[in-house]
């Protein structure tokens, strides 16, 4: 009799735990972002991945360091900075794609990502290509 | 070819009495800047190799010969530089050094600056350049100093793009004095 109480306990507990975990994790808001100057300020985690991963990694064919730089006496990277001038570039390229679909294709609020809306994507003219200048992305 | 071409150089200003100097690495930079979608980006070449006959008292008599390896190109982005080393861009294989010979220095109106005229070389592409430099004493050697723009189109590095066509070149060489045998 008393063992079974103590498995109830336990149990009790362990649910406890795991409802407690569940909960905090539902609640938990995505990180907060301190430096998106184009993308929207209350982007979701997903969807700032998505855009990251399928518009920027899988079309120019680069990975996270190529614009982000790294932590000072780190190997891990620090997304807000600004140090490198490739983020800046990236910023004004995304700018530029945006406005190529809302100018030339009417599309009202173009965006990227999981409601992409666009006609006009960073893979129109990078095909994959970190460096289209050439050609390059066009002929293969 | 080369070699010779240098060791007679050396020797003719040996005779006429000019200390020699050997450019290298360390404490020098060799950078550029050049806009890319409007915002700079910069880079660095090294590997600084050559000959520099200099005596303030006589600039006239100066000569400067120096190259550079082209495949050393860092602009802190490994993808980008491999991209500058290709064929459309500087085409390292091929052409692995840029070289810079002088024609003229004379002195310029300020003690310490003198004005360079000569060849600059990139992709067997020679073209006349002319700036201002600094040459100030450091140690047994000298520390020069100077800066030129130019455009890379000239040099047929890279074709249209979102890369601007004209950049900025800063030189900070440091050249040590060349021990010359006694005859």
């Amino acid at each position: 009799m008393k063992r079974k109480a103590k498995l109830i306990v336990i149990a009790g507990l362990c649910g406890l735990v795991i409802l407690t975990t569940a909960a905090t994790n539902i609640s938990k808001p995505d990180e907060p972002y301190t430096n998106l100057q184009v993308l929207p300020k209350d982007i979701s985690q997903a969807d700032l991945k998505k855009i990251m991963i399928d518009d920027f990694e899988d079309s120019i064919g680069v990975s996270c360091g190529f614009c982000h730089a790294q932590k000072k006496d780190s190997d891990e990277l620090d997304y807000a900075s600004d140090a490198k001038p490739e983020k800046q570039i990236a910023r004004q390229m995304l700018k530029m794609t945006l406005n190529l679909n809302r100018d030339y294709f009417k599309i009202e609020n173009p965006a990227m990502g999981i409601k992409g809306n666009v006609a006009v994507t960073c893979n129109t003219c990078h095909r994959g290509d970190t460096f289209p200048d050439d050609g390059a992305g066009a002929i293969n | 070819m080369k070699n010779i071409l240098l060791l007679i150089v050396a020797g003719l200003s040996w005779e006429m009495g000019l200390a020699q100097y050997r450019p290298v690495d360390q404490g020098s930079s060799i950078k550029f800047t050049i806009q890319n979608f409007g915002f700079d980006v910069d880079g660095s070449f090294s590997g600084l190799h050559g000959m520099i006959s200099f005596d303030p008292q006589y600039p006239a008599n100066g000569h400067f010969d120096v190259d550079i390896d082209a495949n050393t190109i860092n602009t802190g982005n490994g993808l980008r530089d491999n991209h500058l080393r290709g064929s459309s861009y500087f085409d390292v294989k091929k052409y692995p050094r840029i070289q810079i010979v002088s024609a003229k220095i004379s002195p310029a109106d300020k003690k310490g600056v003198f004005l360079f005229a000569g060849k600059l070389t990139i992709k067997s592409t020679t073209k006349d350049i002319s700036f201002p430099f600094e040459a100030m004493p450091s140690g047994e050697g000298y520390f020069f100093k100077g800066s030129f723009k130019i455009n890379r189109k000239d040099f047929q590095v890279g074709g249209t793009s979102t890369i601007s066509d004209n950049l900025e070149v800063q030189l900070n060489i440091a050249a040590q004095k060349e021990t010359v045998q006694s005859k």
